[in-house]
């Protein structure tokens, strides 16, 4: 499980490497947890419902991949 | 975009985005030049990089360091999380703020030397410029004196030119 204990950077530069580095984490993160749902049969709509973006958006940024990686897609409106 | 820049400088900037996507980025940054860097073939850059410690793996890994390090300032452990790499982006990666001035960077070091192309060096002068952001917090990582590399990069030059 993951413990996240909020602290503040003391430095700056430090607090912006943060917000880089979290950016990073984020796409990470977004490219694994979208993948896994796809692989237990979410659908895109669930996916983009759940992200709070567009279908389209999520297709456009992971459908190619997820194909490449041989994740079974459900089709739509199923 | 490439105008000036020599067939190796050339093909550093075209294997950015190559290697961005390997490692799962949606974005080219000057890391992925840098790390590009190091595995120019017949370059004195890639031999300047390794003079100075650095190859492929170590940029790797003080890359990995800084992204650990900036994560835990705000309390969080990517050790913790058990992410599968991402298996390769979906298009090519676009260039992000932080290449695009290195490229920027390595032309304005060309013309203050009133070098007329811009080779590999320069590319690897212009990423040294950065006082701010990954790369230097990286380099900062693996016990480089940025500055000092970057004297010594210069003064290779002048020998050469």
């Amino acid at each position: 499980m993951v413990e996240v204990q909020l602290s503040s950077p003391t430095d700056p530069a430090d607090g912006l490497a943060a917000v880089v580095a979290l950016r990073r984490f984020t796409e990470r993160l977004e490219a694994a947890e979208v993948e896994r749902a796809m692989r237990e049969g979410w659908s895109w709509p669930e996916v983009a419902e759940a992200l709070g973006v567009t279908r389209q958006a999520v297709h456009k940024k992971h459908a190619k991949r997820l194909i490449a990686t041989g994740v079974q897609l459900r089709r739509r409106g199923h | 975009m490439f105008n000036r820049f020599v067939k190796e400088a050339r093909e550093i900037a075209a294997r950015a985005p190559t290697v961005a996507r390997g490692l799962g980025s949606p974005t080219v940054e000057a890391e992925h030049l840098l790390l590009a860097l190091t595995e120019a073939p017949d370059t004195g850059t890639k031999e300047a990089l390794a003079d100075a410690g650095l190859n492929w793996q170590v940029v790797r890994e003080a890359l990995d360091q800084e992204n650990e390090r900036s994560l835990a300032a705000v309390g969080i452990s990517i050790a913790a999380f058990d992410l599968p790499p991402v298996a390769g982006a979906d298009a090519r990666p676009q260039w992000a703020t932080s290449a695009k001035v290195a490229l920027e960077r390595s032309r304005t070091v060309a013309a203050a030397r009133t070098d007329s192309r811009i080779e590999s060096d320069h590319i690897l002068l212009g990423i040294l410029q950065a006082r701010l952001g990954t790369v230097p917090r990286a380099l900062e990582v693996a016990g480089i004196d940025r500055l000092a590399f970057a004297r010594r990069v210069e003064a290779e030059l002048d020998r050469a030119g």
